[in-house]
């Protein structure tokens, strides 16, 4: 979808969408919200609905960047510890790595 | 007309070239089309290559694996300590896949190769022929004190942990060590003889300690094990649900048992106690490397001496009565991986699970052969438990049996003696009957204090090793070899020893060891299974005579995973049937085919039959005995949220699945790093400035391509 054709409202809408969408444990949502809408909350000149989209393009920012913390923590955390962790590791494993411990 | 002439002339030369050119179509095709892959002339194959294994016990992992891709090296031969030094001090093109020869590859070499941290492989030569594989003095990779820990005498200050006598003095354990590299093994000369010419000599060998120059010749090994860290582990992970994909890890070792009773019972028979006698052998060994358990020493010479003994005592059968004791024949699988059947056995027993309620207080005494080919000073020794001598009804049963037996052993060549008292029992399954009672028992070997066996659960204890087999030009399936003769007085002492313990009563004269069964054992369970004595008792079906005919080398003894067919376990029962049972010519009704296991009295057994006197067709039969099977099976597996893991209660041997491509062998070139890096970034180079050209191509397209002007209209 190209942006430039879509009406002002339409995009203030689809902005809200995405945000709204990125609670429901999608960080993802909130990842392209803040790439695809950063041209429009920062670098367009002023229009009505861009205040708005500027909240919205903020928070999802900052959203990604807390999730992108976790999600980076506990990676480390399991990929370090999933050894000593032995038994309650392989409890919350899909797929266990064969040939190693 | 001429115009229409014309047509048909241009129809036919235009029919023509279409003809022509579908031609030339199809020759090409055909021609590029027999071309070779790629891939075929870069690498060549290794297939005569085995590899070792991973196993796992309650506590650790063992054996070896490779990383998920395999693990490349250069190839350096090393038959002697200067090719050794080289490698480790010299050798600048590491990592390294050390190709061993069969006198360099001991524990020390192995031990030095992996400290110098330059070796991502060992291949150790095996082939047929001894002078590129010759026997080295002594190789056992079995531990010094086999069974210890699991034994009768663990925990025990004066006897245990071999403090009276090293049994396996040269073990060097490697069996029981943990290796971050791939060994494996190739068995075929002209593929030894390519790694050593074409590929090291050719490529890899250094010019008087200057090494060579790339290309180097390499070797690619590969043999990724599914199973890590313990028993406990790949069990949990192969039978966990949380996967979408379940993935087997590890198998339980285990298999089957064989028992088979002897003497003729009426319908109504129930065992008194002490009225048995326990006649045992253990079935299964194990090696480094997968497949190749030839056991000959440890314990096929045991088993056929038995299995004569057997075989000897039925033309007795009638002396049998119900005034005399039984013989309950015994042969033990899994021994090797501390004591998976004696274990399960008494663990049956216990739970009332075995044929007529067996217990322990039915059993009267107990008689072993171990190991019988190599005898000291050229006989047969009697080991006896000096524990249960502290009690003294004991003491003087086992004084008896020693004295009976020795009396016997007089008349035939002197061929047994007995060891010193205080000796403890050597690894034997007996040990784990007396842990659960002392009853008197005896153990038979070839050894008075430390094995003579120099190749104890090892490859190399092969028929040649043991002198039983020779070059004869008719197979030597016939040929009476010196083992062989040896082996008959044995088992002819076993028979006459059970006979007197059983009766009572001297044995009779005529109470003799077929030579002939020896001799064709022997051939058949070391040489080739395809021999006339195994074709009698298969099942009368096709498919197991195709079987037998398209084996090419030994039944491995080993006691394998549990589930899968062990052909040591199969023919072993129909031998103890066709050896003790009788021919059931009316009643057939309840014959089978298959053996199984049964808590009935009598089990039937179809049997493909001797040769009729065509030479051609075989006649067959049906047996009847009281012959069956008991599993053989670690309650560890069994018990559920079995928490004895790091015990040494029951066994806890597993061994690692893998991939059904997952062991390979091959060799091929490698050019050095230097240009595998230019070629690398080379190419990156290129795909960038590609990208960065593209872009401005694209970005001046309206001047760089003119459109044509539109013709005017």
């Amino acid at each position: 979808m190209d942006l430039a054709k879509v009406k002002d409202e339409d995009k203030l809408n689809l902005c809200r969408k995405y945000y709204i969408g990125g609670f429901a444990f999608l960080p993802f949502l909130w990842f392209v919200n803040s790439v695809w809408f950063f041209r429009e909350a920062f670098l367009k000149p002023e229009y009505q609905q861009q205040k708005q989209i500027k909240t919205y393009v903020i928070r999802s920012m900052i959203g990604t960047a807390i999730w992108i913390a976790i999600i980076t923590t506990w990676v480390v955390l399991f990929q370090t510890n999933r050894v000593a962790w032995g038994i309650t590791a392989d409890k919350i494993s899909f797929l266990i790595p064969k040939g190693i411990p | 007309m001429i115009g229409q002439g014309n047509e048909k002339e241009k129809g036919r030369m235009t029919r023509l070239r279409c003809y022509r050119q579908f031609i030339l179509f199809i020759l090409s095709c055909i021609s590029l089309g027999a071309s070779e892959r790629i891939s075929s002339k870069t690498y060549v194959i290794v297939s005569g290559n085995v590899a070792c294994i991973r196993r796992l016990n309650g506590t650790h992992q063992v054996g070896c694996s490779s990383e998920i891709n395999g693990n490349v090296g250069v190839l350096h031969y090393i038959n002697d300590t200067d090719s050794l030094n080289w490698l480790i001090n010299s050798g600048p093109h590491q990592p390294y896949v050390a190709l061993l020869t069969s006198l360099n590859f001991n524990r020390d070499t192995v031990q030095q190769l992996r400290n110098s941290k330059k070796i991502t492989g060992i291949i150790v030569i095996h082939t047929d022929d001894s002078a590129t594989t010759p026997l080295p003095d002594s190789f056992s990779p079995a531990d010094k004190c086999p069974g210890d820990l699991y034994g009768l005498y663990h925990n025990n200050q004066e006897y245990g942990n071999c403090k009276k006598v090293t049994w396996n003095e040269d073990g060097n354990g490697m069996f029981f060590e943990d290796f971050e590299f791939p060994i494996s093994i190739v068995t075929n000369k002209n593929e030894t003889d390519y790694l050593i010419n074409n590929c090291y000599l050719k490529f890899n060998q250094p010019t008087q300690g200057v090494p060579r120059e790339y290309p180097l010749c390499a070797v690619q090994m590969k043999s990724r094990m599914a199973a890590a860290k313990d028993s406990e582990t790949c069990i949990r992970r192969t039978n966990t649900p949380t996967n979408l994909n379940p993935d087997k890890y590890c198998d339980a070792l285990g298999d089957k048992n064989v028992i088979g009773f002897f003497k003729d019972v009426p319908e109504d028979y129930k065992p008194e106690k002490k009225s048995i006698i326990l006649a045992m052998a253990r079935m299964d060994s194990y090696s480094l490397f997968e497949n190749i358990y030839p056991s000959a020493d440890n314990q096929v010479s045991g088993i056929v001496a038995l299995l004569a003994a057997a075989e000897a005592l039925r033309k007795y059968k009638d002396h049998f009565d119900n005034t005399t004791k039984d013989i309950l024949f015994t042969f033990l699988n899994g021994e090797a991986f501390d004591y998976i059947g004696s274990t399960r056995m008494l663990y049956d027993m216990d739970k009332g699970a075995l044929p007529l309620k067996l217990k322990m207080d039915h059993i009267d005494r107990i008689v072993e052969v171990n190991q019988l080919a190599y005898r000291e000073g050229g006989k047969i020794w009697i080991h006896a438990d000096p524990v249960s001598r502290n009690d003294p009804n004991i003491s003087s049963e086992i004084n008896d049996m020693i004295s009976t037996i020795l009396d016997i052993g007089k008349n035939l060549s002197d061929i047994v003696g007995a060891v010193d008292q205080t000796q403890p029992l050597p690894p034997a399954s007996t040990q784990k009957f007396l842990q659960k009672t002392l009853v008197p028992a005896l153990v038979l070997t070839d050894h008075k204090k430390t094995f003579t066996n120099k190749y104890y659960n090892s490859r190399f204890d092969l028929a040649k090793t043991i002198s039983a087999m020779v070059n004869a030009s008719d197979n030597g399936y016939n040929h009476v070899t010196d083992q062989a003769s040896n082996l008959t007085v044995a088992a002819t002492l076993l028979a006459r020893s059970l006979y007197t313990l059983a009766t009572g009563s001297p044995a009779p004269e005529g109470l003799m060891a077929e030579q002939q069964s020896v001799t064709h054992m022997l051939y058949c369970f070391l040489i080739s299974p395809n021999c006339d004595l195994f074709k009698q008792v298969i099942p009368p079906a096709r498919e197991a005579f195709d079987d037998l005919a398209s084996q090419k080398s030994p039944y491995p003894f080993y006691v394998s995973v549990y589930g899968q067919i062990n052909n040591v376990t199969r023919i072993i029962q129909r031998l103890l049937t066709h050896y003790i049972g009788t021919v059931e010519k009316n009643h057939t009704e309840s014959c089978t085919s298959s053996e199984k296991a049964s808590l009935q009295l009598y089990n039937y057994l179809w049997m493909a039959g001797p040769l009729n006197s065509d030479n051609k067709t075989r006649t067959v039969t049906c047996v009847k005995s009281r012959v069956t099977q008991t599993k053989a099976y670690s309650p560890a597996f069994e018990i559920t949220d079995y928490n004895g893991w790091g015990g040494f209660q029951y066994s806890t041997w597993t061994e690692s699945s893998w991939a059904t491509n997952a062991l390979l062998l091959r060799v091929f070139l490698i050019p050095s790093k230097a240009m595998e890096t230019s070629i690398l970034s080379g190419g990156v180079i290129l795909t960038l400035v590609s990208m960065v050209l593209i872009y401005f191509l694209n970005k001046k397209a309206d001047i760089l391509f003119a459109h044509p002007r539109p013709s005017s209209l």
